[in-house]
């Protein structure tokens, strides 16, 4: 019999009882005493329009991005088995802009396979239609900006040994938070 | 002569040209060989300055080209070609190289200044700022340039200094000084202004596509990906693979159909010449990518990176193999085969022009062929490079340079994912792959890139991350809906955007507007509006989103247009105020063109102010009508009197014309003389296929046409022919309507009579045609049929979740039977069930019909163990809620539906129990508890037990076991009259047989839908496929008989889990959601037995309705014979209204008794003249599988020779798997499997010729099962190709299914 385990941590709003495995991604909540980009790197197609930090205050990492033209990542990697289903996490929180987490598949010779998961959020702030045409009151959370988890899960194809975890900016001005990330096997 | 700086168009403007040596600028040295001359130009209200560069020297000049411009005070307002900034202070220079115009504008107290290049130049690098300096402002262009010895090359500077307000009128000067740059090109075709979209039609639909059209308002088509491999766009010898073929529509990025180039020019050839008479076929490609393999071929285009890496690489999107990033340009072999194939498809196919997909347009590319790219740049370390947007600009210009077509159409271009403007200038039009609430700093720099050339809105309405759909109630819903809709309304409006079909498909609101928002496109949007609603701040940005009003125009002349519309909640309004001077009408004159009086007022200024109140989310479009008014004009747009009339004018007969019914099909006919339908082309396609389409539309909510594939009946279809008894007549051409129409001489009129209970229309032409008369018809006709259906985005997705209404306007579905055309976006879809639990019952709900679909009750029989219950039809239209699954008709009920085996138990398992004790009524017996497993009675020398102590009056008994060789069994003689126990005689008053129940211990019942476990309490899900895996236990009689015994004076459970099995059984049932529902069933013998029956499935009487019914009984592989005085033939099908015999089947009824009946068919109908006499309604089959288990013919044959089926009297049927008369013995140990299907199916699915027809979904594979009631054919649908098996007299050809006799079969994979 698996076992079950209760998946509690920073994601608490969120604690879901699950049977999980251990998170794969190290440094996940952006705390290591090395530096909170140990294990992280950032990649984006135009550096100069992000600004990335940690906020001691919020106890998380921020991007801030000065334009909607580019999309910039933290992103590490993880190794994981075939036929076997994960589930990826992250705390966030979106004062404005968008937020993508997704997951980039390597074959065993390094070939991207393209994104295997992925999940988007968007803040309501820079949207035409709030409040206008859609009262904010009808969006998740009513529209207000909270810290909130989001997440997707995927299985893993054949010929798939490793996946790029990524979470950051997605071609939004603006600024984002991310507190947590997680990537655990489903049991 | 070699300059170093200052070059002069006017006092003002300034030139300096620098090199690049060492990492910086740095003056020209008058030895570096540079000749410069210049000149200028006055082009309207712009000047332009030609400099023409020549590198006479001897080495490599990489030069900035520098223009300064003096733009009055500090403070003043910055557009830098992208984003807009006020009150600057300071120098400002910006960030972004992408999306950005190559023009500039300074705004200082009604001061403009505006600074760029002409559009003609091609520049892979230009960069913009603004220097503030001692409270002065100076605007910067920059040009980078790289000249070789010997190259020359000329840039055109562009400024110009006028009074406004905005830096939109630094736009539209431009826009205005050079036209053919925002315009399509002269001969683009002009469907390019309307929808576009993927038709994605497949050859099985090609006639229907020009129905979808039509109703989609479809013009352009996004030719998607229909090369072998990216860089072979016309293929060729050299790279074409027969095996991989060519692709269908439906195809992504893969070949799908094996075959040559020929079979792939054909294809294409027939495809693109269907499609052009609805819409214009913009061929895709990416000229950036080349598949890798065919890389080699072109190895002097490989892509270098600045770090001198190849290109980006992506596999199975450019084709279905890998493909990198190549330099596609002017130069280099890659870009000499792209040409060759683009002249050669805009030769061989009926297309407009092409789509070019990710157009981005700003990837530097580093390579050698760089030096043979005179429009190279150097970036800021001083490599060289030249643009892909620059490769993208030749390439559109090549094609749109192609010889024009015979018609006159010139070759267009439409980009995706421009963001270079390089990308846009030399396209005719852009598609915006977003909504309109996404990339929301794009819209505004691209329109004014693009000018009045049509940009599109692709995604549709995907709104799924926004709403917070699960607590949503339907009116919030529909207010959140409608405001998306009423919100790309007016932002379309406002920025002359063309949505794409995915956002009219099913979207009524959206279609209607469709016709003002295509109008007002083909006019021309303009930059600057020169409108403005007094009092309201904000005019010298006018595309900035928070403004309270939105304000366009559109137009020249007196195809001049103003939109002026209320983006709020609240009823609003103002005083717009037009500024006619600006754009050469003083006085201008507006009416709305709706037809109502608008009051004209003039300022002194010739301003136009029109008062205007608009209700929330209202708009104004106002033409105008005139120019130089004074004082106060009153102007009314003359309405258009109709082209054409009805007779009679009340048209109401259009929506009761008889076209189809579900029963006998189409009902009208196409009438007419060959030649003369011939002359209406298409359009006679979509009138043949109007109800068909329509039918098989609103059941599939596909956002794909070839997603129907199989949907569109043609029994539905309108016959084209010249001469017809139909209902309804539709007469085509004046043979026809001389015909039908004696003496009626109208024109331009639809004519409608009707006569002897038949319909007939005509279409009488005069300057209307008569093709856009029955256009203008088959308009009239949807409002009859209305199409709300066909769209798969996550929004729709969402609200079917929700069971919400998405429809602007749009009644919401209360649970509630509703118009097909409104429900269908709520109901099944093809390809899902739905499950709901309600007040503790399962309830199942799948495909039936076109009509109908099926509720299943799913329970539990007497033993705990899953069930079928009863099944309703129901109207598909309904949505898929829990009250749906509670309405309908009964067209089966159920009772005791899972087969039982007879073992020497008596009949075991599903709802039985072991049939070995006895109830014995004793009046006043005085036995009690204390006797249960004690006290021994005695008859006939038996020895029985107390089981239980039911009352004072009855006791229940189970004799000694009396079974030898280790098979239990029971006496239960019913001649036992009296029992004596302890020297007493009680006399039995009555004994009756008693079934142990319950006898099942159930260990396992799981319903899984699509896998995962079904929620708890009340729910509605819609899934794919539920599944039920159940495993039980029955309990052995002996073991129990033990544990009473050794139980003395207790009552132990029937099933008590210490009791030893008898047998274990095994349950696999699969629901699909063609309504076919699969059983798999594991026996394992635990304790050893003798076997006489097991049948796996076993069915009732088929329920009838109506006040005339019938029933017929088809049972294929047997042959006639007599019995009581009537002869039955099931193999052809027996009326079986009148209560059949008991109908034992065996021996020379039996057609093959190698091959025995398999397959059980019931069906009711209803005899009813009005529908045509005999309509068979609904059909019920139980059959085994002929793949899996004991059940498949070659194991049957052999273990149910004696006995395959029963009918007893009750008109239940048993079929069996085994069948022996004495019993198998079967050994603790032993293993049965057996597969079967039941399903109940709609038995008109393959015409009269095979009413007990169905189709079985089994382990992933779809079986059909045709059974002929007489000799004839049956269109098989395509995606059956193999026989699984059949009787000797049918053949199966060409995709038809023939059969030489009724009573002939067969099956097909």
């Amino acid at each position: 019999m698996k076992l079950k385990m209760l998946c509690s941590s920073l994601l608490a709003s969120a604690a879901v009882i699950a049977a999980e495995g251990p998170n794969l991604l190290k440094n996940p909540d952006f705390k290591d005493p090395a530096g909170y980009r140990t294990h992280w790197k950032f990649e984006s197609m135009g550096d100069e329009i992000f600004e990335v930090k940690y906020d001691p205050e919020k106890s998380a990492v921020s991007i801030a991005s000065c334009s909607n033209e580019f999309s910039g990542y933290l992103g590490q990697y993880v190794d994981v088995t075939p036929g076997k289903k994960y589930i990826c996490r992250a705390r966030t929180l979106l004062p404005k802009g968008r937020i993508l987490l997704y997951a980039i598949g390597y074959t065993a010779n390094g070939e991207s396979t393209g994104t295997e998961g992925r999940i988007w959020d968007y803040s309501y702030t820079d949207n035409p239609l709030f409040p206008n045409f859609i009262p904010f009151e009808y969006s998740p959370g009513g529209g207000i900006t909270d810290w909130k988890t989001i997440s997707f899960e995927l299985t893993v194809p054949e010929n798939i040994t490793k996946y790029q975890i990524k979470v950051g900016s997605y071609f939004g001005e603006g600024i984002l938070y991310v507190r947590q990330v997680e990537f655990r096997e489903i049991l | 002569m070699a300059l170093s700086t200052v070059y002069s168009l006017c006092a003002a403007l300034q030139i300096e040209i620098s090199r690049f040596v060492n990492g910086e600028h740095e003056p020209l040295s008058a030895t570096c060989g540079l000749d410069v001359q210049q000149n200028t130009e006055k082009n309207g209200a712009i000047d332009e300055l030609h400099l023409t560069l020549c590198n006479k020297g001897e080495e490599t000049l990489l030069l900035r080209l520098r223009a300064k411009l003096p733009a009055g005070n500090a403070g003043g307002s910055y557009w830098d070609g992208n984003s807009y900034q006020r009150n600057l202070t300071r120098s400002y220079v910006p960030v972004l190289d992408r999306h950005v115009f190559p023009l500039t504008s300074y705004t200082d107290n009604g001061n403009i200044y505006m600074l760029g290049f002409a559009p003609s130049i091609i520049a892979s690098r230009f960069e913009r700022s603004l220097e503030i300096s001692d409270g002065k402002a100076v605007m910067v262009f920059d040009i980078f340039r790289v000249l070789y010895p010997g190259e020359s090359l000329t840039d055109i500077f562009v400024s110009a200094n006028f009074t406004g307000v905005s830096y939109v009128e630094s736009v539209e000067k431009y826009h205005l000084t050079y036209p053919e740059w925002f315009r399509p090109a002269p001969g683009v075709d002009p469907r390019i202004y309307g929808t576009g979209g993927y038709l994605s039609s497949d050859a099985a639909l090609r006639d229907y596509q020009y129905e979808e059209c039509r109703r989609t308002g479809f013009d352009w088509e996004w030719y998607y990906n229909s090369y072998q491999r990216s860089g072979d766009y016309y293929p060729s010898e050299q790279f074409w693979d027969d095996s991989l073929g060519y692709k269908q529509e439906k195809s992504h990025a893969k070949c799908n159909i094996p075959g040559t180039i020929a079979d792939w020019e054909r294809n294409h050839r027939i495809r693109t010449a269907a499609g052009d008479k609805t819409s214009a076929l913009f061929y895709y490609y990416m000229s950036q990518y080349c598949n890798t393999d065919l890389l080699p071929h072109f190895a002097d285009s490989r892509w270098v990176t600045a770090d001198g890496k190849p290109g980006y690489r992506v596999k199975g999107w450019a084709d279905e193999f890998w493909a990198e990033y190549v330099w596609s340009g002017r130069a280099g072999s890659f870009g000499a085969k792209t040409r060759s194939d683009l002249a050669k498809l805009w030769q061989n196919l009926t297309i407009a022009g092409f789509a070019l997909d990710c157009a981005i347009g700003t990837t530097p590319y580093y390579g050698d062929l760089v030096r043979q790219e005179p429009y190279r740049a150097y970036d800021k370390d001083g490599k060289i490079f030249v643009l892909e947007g620059v490769a993208l600009a030749y390439n559109m210009n090549y094609t749109r340079n192609l010889p024009l077509r015979p018609d006159g159409r010139r070759a267009g271009s439409i980009v995706n994912a421009p963001y270079n403007y390089l990308s846009i200038f030399y396209a005719d039009g852009e598609m915006h792959e977003a909504s309109a609430w996404e990339r929301t700093d794009l819209p505004v720099p691209h329109r004014l890139m693009l000018g009045r050339k049509p940009w599109v809105l692709w995604r549709g309405f995907v709104l799924a991350p926004f709403l917070d759909w699960e607590k949503l109630s339907p009116e919030q819903i529909n207010t959140a809906i409608s405001g998306a809709v009423d919100f790309l309304t007016l932002f379309s409006l406002r920025m002359g955007a063309s949505p794409s079909k995915m956002f009219m498909r099913g979207y009524p609101d959206m279609l209607a507007v469709k016709p003002l928002i295509t109008m007002l496109n083909r006019a021309g949007w303009h930059a600057a509006p020169y409108v403005w609603v007094d009092g309201i701040p904000g005019a010298d940005d006018p595309w900035e989103n928070t403004h309270p009003y939105w304000v366009s125009r559109y137009g020249e002349g007196e195809n001049s247009y103003v939109v002026v519309s209320n983006p709020s909640r609240e009823k609003k309004g103002g005083t717009l105020r037009i500024s006619g001077p600006k754009f050469n009408v003083p006085g201008a004159i507006y009416a709305d063109i709706s037809g109502r009086a608008t009051v004209n007022r003039f300022d002194h200024n010739g301003d136009t102010l029109i008062d205007f109140e608009l209700p929330p989310f209202g708009y104004l479009v106002l033409k105008q009508t005139g120019m130089n008014g004074s004082q106060q004009v009153t102007s009314v747009l003359p309405q258009k009197a109709p082209r054409f009339t009805m007779d009679p004018a009340d048209d109401s007969w259009v929506e009761a014309l008889p076209l189809s019914d579900d029963r006998s099909g189409a009902l009208a006919a196409i009438v007419g003389k060959a030649d003369e339908v011939a002359s209406l082309d298409y359009l006679i396609t979509s009138l043949s296929t109007y109800s068909a389409f329509h039918r098989g539309r609103l059941r599939v909510p596909a956002p794909r046409l070839w997603h129907l594939i199989g949907t569109f009946h043609e029994r539905f279809r309108f016959p084209v022919v010249e001469t017809s008894d139909a209902k309804t007549i539709f007469a085509i051409g004046a043979t026809a309507r001389n015909r039908y129409f004696p003496g009626v001489t109208a024109t331009d009129q639809i004519v409608y009579r009707q006569k002897n209970g038949r319909h007939f229309v005509g279409f009488f032409p005069g300057k209307m045609s008569e093709a856009e008369l029955l256009r203008e018809f088959l308009f009239r006709l949807d409002r009859a049929y209305p199409f709300v259906a066909g769209t798969m985005s996550d929004w729709p997705g969402k609200v079917q979740a929700a069971d919400k209404a998405f429809r602007k306007n749009q009644p919401t579905l209360a649970d509630a039977l509703v118009h097909p055309a409104h429900g269908v976006r709520f109901a099944l879809n093809n390809g899902e069930t739905a499950i709901a639990r309600r007040d503790g019952k399962l309830y199942l709900r799948t495909r039936f019909s076109d009509e109908y679909d099926l509720v299943t009750e799913l329970i539990t029989g007497n033993n705990g163990q899953f069930e079928f219950g009863s099944s309703r039809r129901i109207p598909a239209g309904l949505g898929v809620t829990s009250d749906a699954m509670l309405t309908g008709q009964t067209v089966y009920a159920a009772i005791d539906e899972g087969a039982p085996m007879l073992t020497t138990y008596g009949n075991v398992g599903a709802n039985h129990g072991a049939l070995t004790a006895l109830t014995l009524t004793i009046p006043a017996h005085g036995f009690t508890l204390s006797d249960v497993g004690k006290t021994k009675l005695t008859a006939a020398r038996r020895t029985y037990y107390i089981l239980r102590i039911i009352d004072e009056n009855n006791i229940l008994v189970m004799s000694e076991n009396i079974g030898h060789n280790g098979i239990g069994f029971f006496d239960r003689s019913s001649l036992r009259t009296e029992f004596s126990c302890n020297g007493k005689i009680y006399k039995v008053e009555r004994l009756q047989h008693t079934q142990l129940i319950p006898n099942l211990r159930i260990k396992r019942q799981n319903f899984l839908l699509d896998g995962q476990p079904l929620p708890e309490g009340e729910f509605i899900k819609r899934g794919r496929i539920l599944t039920c895996d159940e495993v039980y236990e029955i309990v052995s009689p002996a073991g129990l008989l033990e544990l009473v015994l050794n139980n003395p004076g207790r009552q132990v459970d029937l099933i008590d889990p210490s009791i030893p099995g008898a047998a274990e059984i095994t349950n696999h049932y699969t629901f699909t959601a063609d309504g076919t529902m699969y059983i798999a069933q594991k026996i394992r013998i635990l304790e050893k037995t003798a076997l006489r029956q097991y049948g796996l499935l076993q069915t009732q009487i088929i329920y009838t309705h109506g006040r005339s019914p019938f029933r017929e009984y088809w049972i294929p592989k047997t042959r006639p014979f007599e019995q009581d005085g009537r002869r039955f033939d099931f193999a052809c099908g027996v009326d079986s209204t009148q209560k059949l015999p008991r109908i034992i089947f065996s021996g020379a009824m039996l057609a093959d008794p190698a091959n025995l009946p398999d397959r059980f068919i019931q069906i009711a109908g209803v005899n009813d003249p009005r529908r045509g006499g005999r309509v068979r309604e609904t059909g019920l089959v139980i059959g085994y599988s002929l793949f899996n288990g004991s059940s498949i013919p070659a194991i049957r044959r052999d273990a149910a020779v004696n006995q395959p089926v029963w009918i007893n009297v009750t008109q239940k049927s048993y079929p069996y798997v085994i069948y022996s008369q004495g019993g198998i013995i079967m050994e603790a140990g032993t293993v049965i499997e057996a597969s079967g299907y039941r399903k109940l199916f709609d038995p008109s699915r393959f015409g009269p010729n095979a009413p007990a027809s169905y189709t079985i979904e089994e382990n992933g594979k779809t079986l059909l099962y045709l059974h002929f009631a007489a000799a004839g054919s049956v269109d098989v649908p395509e995606n059956f190709t193999r026989i699984v098996e059949k009787s000797e007299g049918v053949s199966f050809t060409d995709g038809k299914a023939v059969a030489t006799a009724a009573g002939e079969w067969i099956v097909l994979e």
